[in-house]
């Protein structure tokens, strides 16, 4: 936990902070709900002994309070009517809001959790191109598509920062760099071995080249989401900042709204550094805030 | 069904498609109005895929999948992957074996071959692929013989 004593100052109730940065994480799971509705789902679980508590803020998700057995072993899990996710990592998508028949690009998709998760917000229609520049972690995409009954994904490997402008412009971009993963220590503890602010600008540079690849992407009046797991306001606040200045007419920050779900605003100063006032409609989640891991979201709109 | 000329991604000729379709019908009763909805295309020279209708897959680099693998058209009959068996099993009405107990279901899931009574293979009148439902929901495919006395289900529950 020494690692986080960087950010003491910027979280509120600190001792809390580290309480629940210590805790098992809870297992949280969302319906596949192109094959079963949550009701249904929920009362099948419950044959199988899986106590479940609606998750406050997304309807379709649940908190698993129980099981007799690992939710990834039930019949349940292998006929594609749900699947296992961390909670906090819901948000993305769930922020996107991808319409059905819209054209979408992940681009660092793998695993597929959030590619899937807005295949299924998308009704099965239109196209999701979940881009990943790391070829073996292509076939979990794949794997879980395939399970769900996803057909409105395309999976390519490239380098997101180079992504091809043949492939036309996108609707809506998700952003989910890769990232120090600070708020994963709940499920990895051992993240936070390779932590350093050495490590953060080192990713930061690539996040910022992502993130400006899908400004250039985007269409005009298109959104962006851009994410991470991490506190880091170098890779967070920083880098978001860093894209709103090579594009200072083109984009503008949206507010985040989530009933029933507990943020702190994004940053808008860190260690001497000023950042954009609009970067206050970026949200950070703490582990404490939702019993959550931890994590970053800014909206962003490319303007007209 | 033997394709001639293959190109990745393509769309699937029009006899090719209502060769599939037929299939389907004949085999699964899946009626070929809902087929027709999806977009089908090669994904290589022994699997065709399914699409959303309006997907518009990226150019550059070439994808590595586009939709969901549905058909394997190598073989004789063509075969049903297991996710294409989970996504056009609520649709299907011939072929479909609904296991009724919990112990049927762990056999299956444990990849075994066990006996079906005559109740349960009413839909079934040919050996062969059958898409297997527990609680109604498809979970997979199986085998389905009819050589003994008893009907038997060999599993190919896939965890894949």
């Amino acid at each position: 936990m020494k690692h986080f004593e960087r950010y003491r100052d910027i979280i509120q109730s600190w001792e809390q902070f580290i309480e629940y940065s210590l805790k098992p994480l809870p297992t949280v799971i969302w319906t596949n709900t192109l094959r079963i509705t949550t009701q249904r789902l929920q009362e099948l679980l419950q044959q199988d002994g899986v106590i479940l508590r609606t998750v406050s803020w997304v309807d379709t998700a649940f908190r698993v309070e129980s099981s007799p057995v690992s939710l990834g072993t039930l019949w349940e899990y292998w006929a594609g009517l749900y699947h296992i996710q961390e909670e906090v990592s819901l948000l993305p998508p769930y922020i996107l809001k991808p319409q059905p028949g819209e054209r979408i690009l992940d681009m660092c998709a793998a695993p597929g959790n959030k590619t899937a998760q807005m295949a299924v917000l998308m009704e099965n229609t239109g196209t999701i191109v979940a881009n990943d520049n790391n070829r073996k972690r292509i076939g979990a995409i794949r794997a879980l598509a395939d399970r769900m009954g996803l057909i409105n994904i395309s999976v390519i490997v490239s380098d997101g920062t180079s992504f091809s402008f043949k492939n036309g412009q996108f609707d809506r971009i998700l952003v989910d760099v890769p990232c120090s993963c600070e708020g994963n220590s709940r499920k990895t503890p051992s993240v936070l071995e390779e932590c350093s602010l050495q490590f953060s600008l080192r990713l930061a540079k690539r996040q910022t080249l992502l993130l400006k690849r899908a400004v250039e992407l985007c269409k005009p009046g298109g959104i962006i989401i851009y994410s991470t797991c991490t506190y880091a306001p170098e890779e967070n606040e920083g880098v978001v900042n860093a894209v709103l200045n090579l594009f200072p007419d083109k984009l503008e920050m949206l507010p985040i709204t989530i009933p029933a779900f507990q943020t702190a605003p994004g940053l808008t100063s860190w260690q001497g550094q000023q950042y954009s006032q609009e970067l206050q409609y970026s949200i950070r989640v703490y582990p404490h805030l939702n019993d959550t891991g931890g994590f970053y979201v800014a909206l962003l709109r490319k303007k007209q | 069904m033997k394709v001639e000329l293959l190109q990745k991604y393509t769309e699937c000729e029009k006899a090719i498609k209502e060769s599939i379709f037929n299939y389907l019908r004949h085999r699964f009763g899946i009626p070929a109005n809902l087929l027709q909805r999806y977009r089908w295309i090669y994904q290589n020279r022994k699997t065709v895929a399914v699409t959303s209708s309006d997907h518009d897959p990226p150019v550059k680099p070439s994808p590595l999948a586009v939709g969901m693998p549905a058909l394997k058209i190598s073989s004789t009959p063509p075969r049903l992957t297991t996710a294409a068996a989970l996504f056009l099993g609520p649709m299907a009405t011939r072929h479909r074996i609904e296991l009724e107990t919990p112990e049927q279901l762990n056999r299956y899931l444990s990849g075994a071959t066990f006996p079906l009574s005559i109740a349960e293979c009413v839909n079934c009148e040919e050996a062969g692929q059958v898409i297997v439902c527990y609680h109604s929901i498809p979970i997979g495919t199986g085998k389905i013989s009819f050589e003994g006395s008893v009907p038997l289900l060999k599993s190919e529950f896939s965890r894949t």
